[in-house]
């Protein structure tokens, strides 16, 4: 895998900007919890900002509004991280995708900068396009020699499963560290923790959260999610690790939706990398907020019976 | 049925280009080969979903079609197109593009509607698009209250974003029109699973189509290439 | 005597271009970087779009070229210096027994072409499953009587690395229609049970008695074609799913495939940059070596006296890379006198 050659050009930082995902906040405040903590293990302060809002794709993406409006959004929080001279690390994918895509846009493009430098200055803020932003399984990948010297729960017999999420690899076609049609960095880092990868057909399908399907076309979103439970069930993981929480709301709580409407038994539970990785580190059990997952709660127990709390 | 190809615009995707601040690309290099609709995860489930012919009917200029069509709404936003895409058009941002010149025509208002409360009452209010409130009673019952989970992870209880964020995240809402546009659409309630009566839960099941959304008219929309797929389809035929 | 050309590479081109020279009174030196003559017609079972033996013809070829007495033949023999003008150059030679100058008359670059590695197409399982091939490990399966046994599906995929912009190239390289259907013909008749799957965008048959072999393989071998480039290819198991659309009927369509053959692009020779440097000739963006003029000076470099042969200039079939070297030859055979 060539791409991730990438990585050495990821510096080590002393700190980081974190920033905060509406959908890790709000329903899996885990991932936050334990993307913080993990972090500081490994030796690096994340910096968070109360003024940091939503990353601001998402009502472009809903139609809502043009990208006239999302593009100051995205410079407004992308500044907060260069106020403080820092790079920034995200948990979402769909942050990721956004600040990324949209900052690269405005950064190739001075009269769009220089529109909402205008609006920014409004505000008593710039944007210049200085610092970079990474997604928080490319900083554990960066500091895997870290976390492989630090597991102190090896996930041994834990079997997992993973899912990338097409926003990072579909969005970062040719930003990604790895290569976006076979990735491999979440089973490097699964292994490294002593856990097994446990491939299955799906592995490279959406979700099928489908970004608003879920809300406008919810058939079509629950018949793409079950064909990829199927999958995900023919290999009978012991967990799921995706590392976008959208992808983590879609593939935990459609289990439960399917259950009710058709009587079927989906129980893997899902985890984000974050989690996972605090997981293996030590991070004490009530961070992990495992109380906000709603499938496959038995099975997470089992893993929690293997590794020890 | 015969398509007179006099009614073809060859102005549409020229005017296009402009709005859409650079953001689209080189449409016109499509080869047709079809590799987006072969892993597309949409065309996967609804066939009558198709990248390469709403990029054919742009290039082309039968954006008639396009723009009253069902599958314009039906983009995951995967960008699975794109990553596979051998001559790097970035098809998500034409969906969007496209999405947006449809509703100027009056097609997909009540789409947005649903979405724009996630601005209007989460983002714009809040600064956090996704609010902790639950629909689903059984999630509710399982996870109970968000923040004393939050409290156990040792985050605060409500994660909030600070007056000054919101003061300017609708500062930037305002000045590039964003508020605006969502007052059009705004003056029909959304259904709420707490408040909705029986009448509305046998609407929501049905899901009609409102005829007016806020002040603007809105248009029926068309399976306009081909049958519906979908689980739900082939039950029904 | 009759100046010497030297010429480039032992391809079916330079195997001609020399023959031609040696024939017609000249005297030819021609050089092969590897151990042996024949190129890339050597790697071949069989040839197209007439269905010959391909190791007999190009056996009998390189046999007419070394006996015939005018050719001298260095295997393993590269150009490391070029100087002079037409009519008169001056070459060193790195052979195996060290290096050797030359006064050369005209040159013959006919450095054939290469076929491209692609690693970049990870989303075809290439490098990550031993079941996806390329067109030429398939020519070598064939060969070695390694296709696969039974009922098995294979799937052809063409235009891996051509008319692509993002991973590969974006001309066409002409051919891999013809060797797609070939290797479904040859499929088919090593194996009557087994299922083919050609999976194309266009299909480019130009030439005598082409699109007649194409449809022999739709017809007569009951190779099906589907329109649509692949998307993905997917592990299952021992078994490999194809993804794609038929994009003539417009839905998505997933092949249980044993095998997938990846019809991977016609790219110009490795080095082809370095040697056009030593040489002082022009390449196009590719790397191919440019002619002075497509259309009747097609074998003239953009230097006198440097003469083009075969498919370092574009892509092309057997047949085109023969009337090249002849054309190539009788232009160097002028400046020799």
């Amino acid at each position: 895998m060539p791409r991730l050659d990438k990585v050495a050009q990821i510096p080590k930082p002393e700190q980081i900007f974190f920033f905060k995902s509406c959908v890790a906040s709000n329903k899996y405040p885990g991932i936050e919890a334990c993307g913080t903590e993990s972090l500081r293990l490994l030796g690096v302060e994340p910096v968070e900002s109360e003024e940091q809002t939503c990353c601001g794709g998402f009502v472009t993406f809903a139609n809502v509004a043009a990208p006239t409006a999302s593009m100051p959004a995205v410079a407004r929080n992308l500044s907060l991280a260069e106020e403080k001279n820092l790079d920034t690390c995200v948990v979402c994918n769909g942050c990721w995708t956004f600040l990324n895509e949209f900052g690269h846009f405005m950064n190739h493009n001075e009269e769009v900068k220089a529109s909402v430098n205008m609006m920014l200055n409004m505000m008593g803020r710039s944007y210049e396009g200085s610092g970079q932003v990474f997604h928080i399984a490319e900083l554990f990948y960066r500091l895997k020699d870290d976390i492989a010297k630090k597991v102190k729960r090896p996930l041994a017999g834990v079997r997992a499963a993973t899912h990338y999420g097409c926003h990072y690899l579909g969005g970062g076609k040719y930003s990604a560290i790895d290569d976006a049609q076979m990735p491999s960095y979440m089973e490097e880092l699964i292994e490294l923790m002593g856990g097994t990868v446990v491939p299955y057909t799906a592995n490279r399908e959406c979700c099928g959260t489908g970004f608003t399907q879920i809300i406008n076309g919810k058939d079509l979103s629950l018949e793409h999610t079950q064909r990829k439970l199927d999958s995900v069930r023919e290999a009978d993981p012991d967990l799921l690790i995706v590392q976008c929480p959208y992808c983590h709301s879609q593939l935990d709580r459609v289990q439960q939706q399917l259950n009710f409407r058709q009587g079927t038994d989906y129980q893997t539970p899902v985890l984000h990398i974050a989690q996972l990785v605090g997981m293996a580190l030590g991070v004490p059990e009530g961070k992990l907020a495992f109380a906000a997952h709603i499938s496959g709660r038995k099975r997470l127990e089992e893993v929690w019976d293997r590794v020890g709390r | 049925m015969l398509e007179k190809v006099k009614d073809w615009s060859d102005e549409f995707y020229e005017s296009f280009k402009p709005i859409a601040m650079g953001f689209v690309n080189e449409a016109e290099k499509c080869l047709q080969c079809g590799k987006c609709t072969g892993q597309c995860p949409a065309a996967a489930v609804t066939p009558s979903y198709n990248p390469r012919k709403i990029i054919r009917d742009l290039v082309f200029g039968n954006v008639k079609r396009v723009l009253s069509s069902v599958e314009l709404w039906q983009c995951f936003f995967c960008s699975g197109c794109y990553s596979v895409c051998p001559m790097d058009i970035n098809f998500p941002f034409f969906v969007f593009m496209f999405r947006l010149a449809a509703m100027n025509e009056g097609y997909g208002w009540e789409d947005v509607k649903q979405l724009e409360g996630y601005a209007e009452k989460s983002y714009l209010k809040d600064g956090i698009t996704v609010s902790t409130f639950e629909r689903n009673p059984y999630v509710l019952d399982t996870v109970g209250d968000i923040g004393k989970i939050r409290a156990e992870a040792g985050l605060p209880p409500e994660r909030k974003v600070s007056a000054r964020g919101v003061a300017e995240i609708n500062m930037i809402s305002d000045l590039s029109g964003m508020t605006a546009f969502m007052k059009q659409i705004g003056g029909v309630e959304l259904l709420d699973c707490k408040s909705c009566t029986d009448e509305q839960a046998k609407r929501c099941k049905r899901k009609p189509m409102p005829s007016k959304v806020g002040k603007v008219k809105t248009h029926y929309r068309f399976y306009n290439y081909g049958e519906p797929g979908g689980k739900k389809h082939a039950q029904a035929g | 005597m009759a100046k010497k050309t030297l010429i480039i590479g032992g391809g079916i081109a330079g195997i001609t271009a020399a023959q031609k020279i040696a024939q017609n009174g000249g005297t030819a030196l021609l050089i092969e970087k590897e151990g042996h003559l024949g190129g890339n017609f050597a790697k071949l079972t069989y040839t197209f779009p007439v269905l010959a033996d391909a190791k007999g013809i190009v056996t009998r070829e390189i046999k007419t070229a070394e006996e015939l007495a005018g050719i001298e033949i260095l295997p393993r023999t590269t150009l490391e210096s070029c100087r002079g003008e037409a009519g008169n150059f001056t070459v060193e030679l790195g052979t195996p027994s060290g290096r050797r100058t030359e006064q050369v008359a005209a040159i013959v670059v006919a450095a054939g072409f290469h076929y491209m590695e692609p690693t970049a197409y990870t989303e075809y399982a290439y490098g990550r499953s031993a079941k996806v091939v390329t067109s030429l490990e398939f020519e070598k399966m064939a060969a070695e009587g390694r296709l696969p046994q039974g009922p098995a599906r294979v799937v052809f995929v063409h235009c891996v690395g051509s008319r692509d912009k993002a991973k590969g190239y974006r001309y066409c390289s002409k051919i891999c229609c013809s060797y797609s259907a070939k290797h479904a013909i040859m499929l088919k008749q090593a194996n009557p049970e087994a299922k083919a799957y050609v999976f194309y965008i266009d299909i480019r048959a130009l030439g005598k008695g082409y699109e007649e072999f194409i449809r022999e393989a739709m017809e007569k071998y009951n190779v099906r074609y589907i329109r649509g480039r692949v998307a993905k290819v997917i592990e299952s198991g021992d078994k490999l799913l194809v993804r794609a659309e038929d994009s003539l009927i417009g839905n998505p369509v997933e092949v249980e495939a044993d095998l997938v053959v990846l019809a991977s692009a016609m790219e110009p020779p490795q080095g082809s940059r370095a040697l056009a440097g030593i040489l002082g000739i022009a390449t196009d963006e590719y790397g191919f070596f440019r002619e002075a003029e497509a259309n009747v000076r097609p074998c003239h470099s953009s230097k006198e006296g440097i003469f083009l042969a075969g498919s370092c200039t574009q892509p092309m079939e057997i047949a085109a890379a023969v009337a090249m070297g002849g054309l190539a030859a009788s232009e160097a055979l002028i400046l020799s006198r």
